[in-house]
């Protein structure tokens, strides 16, 4: 079991035409493409298509994409929807959360808060806070500690439905 | 252009097949082996919490146009400008699709024929050289080496 790299990672340009209607250019680059090198050639490539099209030019996103190669069987009963939500506090006094799919019951308390002092749940706030972590709230201020932590549902989707309904 | 932050995208998948994803934003300038570096004790840390599994994961850069141009009137994207490329080997092409490309740049040829794309334009060469010079590959990571070809194509 582990995460594999695709091939490539993909840069894909979107624009807009006068209808309003949105279309795509899409291409592939190897994947050991440094993140700062496909920017600077996404950027050549964004002057030179915006010549060629009649569109309006929106922007772009460059992604790597890993897949599991061996994943393991989900728990009987686990679902999507059965969330664990988790809201974080960030140095600048705003707030960010993540959803995590299908929370597993025995980490929660009868009110449906996480149970924090589990030790898998600390191991995880632990990692999120560390003063050397990556992770960011959407203004890019450091996550510095945990506020909320609970279960919560969301609505299922058609395509989430059971098929034999 | 804008930078937005960089987001890392982890998908799970239940027993019933269903999928839902994990957002995280990360900080500024994060590069693609910091993530990678974080990313294997965040999904174990994240495996031991969850009844489904983690299947696949995205690490997504996006940029922002903050002066976009208007769409020149008529201009639709199901008229597409497609590029074939070849690669160095016997390996399969490419294929770059440019939706509304502009007249200007196409060779109308007489009723029956294809209208191809004036590759002896020098905005369409200097396209293709910023594609090529970007290392384009087809999706199995076989780099690019020439455009051969390009012609108009309808995409409905």
């Amino acid at each position: 079991m582990a995460l594999v790299n695709l091939p490539t990672a993909q840069l894909k340009f979107t624009l807009k035409d006068s209808s309003g209607s949105i279309g795509h250019l899409l291409i592939h680059v190897p994947y050991a493409t440094l993140a700062s090198v496909a920017i600077i050639a996404a950027d050549a490539i964004s002057a030179a298509l915006a010549l060629l099209t009649g569109c309006s030019f929106l922007g772009y996103s460059l992604t790597y994409a890993k897949r599991e190669n061996a994943p393991a069987d989900p728990a009987a009963g686990s679902r999507v929807e059965d969330k664990g939500e988790f809201v974080w506090l960030t140095a600048d006094g705003r707030t960010t959360r993540f959803s995590l799919p299908g929370i597993l019951d025995t980490l929660l308390n009868v009110d449906g808060s996480i149970d924090r002092a589990n030790t898998d749940v600390a191991a995880l706030i632990t990692l999120v806070e560390d003063v050397s972590s990556i992770f960011s709230g959407a203004s890019g201020s450091d996550i510095v500690s945990i506020a909320e932590a609970y279960q919560r549902f969301t609505r299922s989707t058609k395509g989430q439905l059971p098929s034999n309904r | 252009m804008a930078a937005l932050l960089p987001q890392l995208e982890l998908v799970f998948q239940d027993e019933t097949g269903s999928t839902g994803a994990l957002y995280v934003n990360l900080t500024a300038g994060t590069t693609v082996s910091e993530a990678d570096s974080v990313l294997g004790g965040f999904a174990a840390a994240l495996q031991r919490l969850t009844g489904t599994v983690l299947v696949r994961t995205r690490l997504i850069y996006r940029l922002r146009n903050t002066t976009p141009v208007a769409a020149a009137p008529g201009s639709t994207i199901k008229r597409n400008g497609v590029f074939l490329i070849d690669t160095s080997s016997d390996a399969p092409g490419a294929i770059v699709a440019l939706p509304a490309i502009l007249d200007d740049y196409l060779i109308f040829p007489p009723p029956g024929c294809t209208t191809m794309v004036d590759l002896s334009n020098s905005n369409v060469i200097a396209f293709i050289d910023a594609l090529i010079g970007a290392g384009v590959c087809n999706p199995f990571g076989d780099t690019a080496t020439t455009v051969f070809a390009a012609y108009l194509a309808s995409r409905v």
